[in-house]
């Protein structure tokens, strides 16, 4: 039998982003086109949130909410949770701010914040969330070992942390057939694809945080990093 | 009695440790008579034109295709006859005769019918094209006229297809389509006064509030008709989210989109009709040479235009997508090639199986000629998992596609025949991702078994 291991994509080793996010118009830009297209690929980590929802429960955080989309999804769901989002770049911040400001104006039922802060130092107390969980910023966290930490800090002992990111050794077949969807933004979908870290990266992560028995789940194009082992989702 | 055969002494013949002396010079050495037409002739090849444009937009398409814009189009079409100038010249195109094309897009008639008549008149004087040579171009009921129609048949396109959908006004309304079947109807009627005798209609099944009952109904509409080819395609909508579209009635269960298939299977091979492609359906005779003719005898396909896919000289490769570049590069004299792959020996038999089987079937013989292999030893293994899943029978000619069961399975029996490099990548839509290919060499394989390679007999 004749295989091959070479990869096909520039995908071998990690290359932070050197400043994500930094163009105000761009970011305006990207928003629009999740707005647009991203309702697939938030059905599952909102699903994953909504499973692990209990009676009594009153505080969700997410950490690195991008452009709120996700909170505001969540939390049109959930009315009578609150919501908090942290977030540490002003231009996500501020897009992510017009969006809830529809979302009131269209009398949306959700309790979402938003809130500029470090990442690596939540703003909110410890054991003081339900779930904390991030959909795709990862890969932006400057000091992930800390936040990390500090997602734990902030997770009611009865709670559950939920972080999903791209996954850089995705199989490339997967890659490449996303990549012949998003055309003009594959340049962005890569490049975040190449922050991304791999199943063995983020483990080593979690260890580094003192946090060596949280699980790191492979899914598809993604990682699943969970406090506890989470139940599967269906597609 | 006995009989005592010797070897005969030969002075060109000799056995080691005896020395030969014949200086070897020709190879093979069976000589029969060959004349200057048979070492001349020119060699069949097809042509694909990708016409990116579109009167209006469809939602589920996920094809490169722009609004049709005058200036642009005219732009374009000059880059596309100059596409057609620059592999005119080469002396490896005009080594061929063009025996089959496509047009296809998009939407080929968003051209005018000067356009149409100036393009193909361009492309069939500039090619070696073969006389009756099978030219397919797809339309919609809206974009053809009887000046189009007349312009087609005059420069010796015979078959054309109609993306019509469906029969039924709410379906239409559905999926954003003028919601008169009547109109539709008027096109294929119009077409057949032109003189068309080849048409084949497009038809969608999941479509959002379509039942069993008005599939079916699409379905006797298009055999009424009386056209000759049926094809129908799973609808899928790529906009995720569309304030307009949420409140349409939901797409039927996938268990019924499947039984949609297998229903509509049944009624058109009931009707006369032959299946080919798995959900393409033709009166006898009627099949389009493209693709099934260019796959089972592995034709060349010149590619024209953005995106257009194309196989030459042991690459298949697609042209730049983005329509600015595309005509950039055509017009600074080179040809518009983004991306593809070199198609080894072993590559190659793989890939007339894969293609091969998507007309139904694959012939021993025909196989033999082309690549010198009996792929009913070499790919001993796959087939007779194909036939224990009941996908396919074979016997001595070669093997055929069960219908309907293997029609709906139809690339999964193709993905059968992938090599293992090559499994669970996907199909291309036109991305040029060169820019995040990796920059490391691929490591070569070298086997010390080149009998097996050349085999491909690369199985696990």
């Amino acid at each position: 039998m004749t295989t091959t291991e070479a990869r096909l994509l520039n995908l071998t080793e990690r290359v932070p982003q050197a400043s994500p996010h930094d163009d105000i118009d761009k970011v305006r830009f990207y928003d629009l086109g999740m707005r647009r297209s991203a309702l697939m690929a938030y059905k599952r980590p909102s699903d994953r949130i909504m499973a692990n929802v209990r009676d009594g429960m009153t505080d969700l955080v997410e950490v690195g909410f991008n452009t709120g989309l996700l909170s505001l999804h969540v939390a049109g769901k959930l009315p009578d949770l609150a919501v908090s989002g942290v977030e540490e770049n002003q231009n996500l911040v501020d897009v992510a701010e017009d969006n809830l400001t529809l979302a009131v104006w269209a009398n949306s039922a959700g309790d979402v914040e938003f809130e500029m802060a470090k990442l690596n130092r939540l703003p909110f107390p410890d054991d003081s969330a339900d779930i904390v969980f991030s959909f795709s910023s990862l890969h932006r966290w400057r000091r992930p070992v800390e936040t990390l930490k500090e997602c734990a800090r902030i997770c009611k002992p009865d709670g559950v942390v939920i972080i999903e990111d791209m996954n850089r050794h995705a199989e490339e077949g997967h890659i490449t057939f996303i990549l012949q969807f998003v055309k003009e933004g594959g340049d962005e979908f890569m490049r975040s694809l190449q922050a991304a870290y791999t199943r063995d990266e983020a483990a080593e992560l979690l260890k580094e945080a003192g946090l060596a028995d949280w699980q790191v789940v492979e899914e598809d194009l993604g990682l699943v990093i969970s406090s506890r082992p989470l139940e599967p989702v269906s597609t | 009695m006995s009989i005592t055969t010797t070897t005969t002494s030969m002075p060109f013949w000799k056995e080691y440790p005896e020395r030969d002396s014949e200086w070897v010079r020709q190879y093979p050495t069976k000589h029969v008579p060959v004349n200057e037409e048979e070492v001349f002739t020119r060699k069949p090849m097809g042509v694909y034109v990708h016409i990116p444009f579109c009167n209006r937009l469809c939602f589920s398409c996920p094809y490169i295709k722009h609004q049709t814009d005058r200036d642009l189009t005219r732009t374009y079409l000059d880059a596309l006859k100059t596409e057609i100038t620059n592999y005119a010249e080469r002396p490896y195109i005009q080594d061929h005769v063009i025996t089959l094309g496509y047009i296809g897009g998009g939407t080929p008639t968003a051209l005018t019918a000067p356009q149409l008549d100036d393009l193909l008149g361009h492309m069939f004087s500039s090619f070696n094209v073969e006389e009756g040579a099978d030219f397919s171009i797809e339309t919609t009921p809206v974009d053809i006229s009887e000046r189009k129609a007349t312009v087609l048949l005059e420069r010796g396109i015979r078959r054309i297809s109609l993306g019509v959908q469906t029969f039924v006004p709410e379906e239409l309304k559905n999926i954003g389509r003028p919601n008169d079947p009547e109109m539709l109807k008027e096109s294929i009627r119009l077409l057949r006064r032109c003189g068309f005798e080849n048409i084949n209609i497009d038809l969608m099944h999941g479509i959002n509030g379509q039942t069993m009952e008005s599939w079916e109904h699409s379905l006797d509409v298009a055999i009424d008709l009386g056209v000759t080819c049926i094809s129908f395609y799973t609808y899928m909508e790529f906009a995720q989210i569309s304030t307009k579209r949420r409140k349409l009635p939901p797409v039927p269960e996938k268990a019924v989109v499947d039984d949609m298939f297998l229903f509509a299977a049944e009624k058109l091979s009931k009707a006369g009709f032959l299946g080919y492609y798995g959900d393409c359906f033709a009166k006898p005779g009627h099949q389009p040479k493209y693709g099934e003719t260019s796959w089972s005898e592995d034709i060349p396909i010149i590619p024209l235009g953005p995106t257009a896919t194309g196989h030459l000289r042991d690459h298949w490769y697609f042209n730049e997508p983005d329509i600015g570049r595309y005509i950039q590069t055509v017009m600074e004299g080179r040809l518009p090639i983004s991306m593809g792959k070199h198609i080894t020996k072993s590559e190659s038999i793989r890939r007339s199986m894969v293609l091969g089987v998507k007309a139904g079937r694959v012939n021993r013989e025909r196989f033999r000629r082309i690549h010198g292999v009996d792929f009913m030893e070499m790919f001993r293994a796959e087939i007779d998992d194909l036939i224990e899943k009941e996908l396919i029978t074979a016997d001595e000619n070669g093997i055929e596609v069960t219908g309907p069961k293997g029609w709906y399975y139809l690339d999964n029996i193709s993905k059968a025949f992938y090599s293992p490099e090559f499994r669970r990548y996907p199909q291309h839509l036109g991305a040029d991702i060169s820019n995040f290919i990796s920059s490391r060499p691929i490591p070569l394989q070298l086997t010390t078994r080149p009998k097996d390679e050349e085999a491909g007999c690369d199985h696990h």
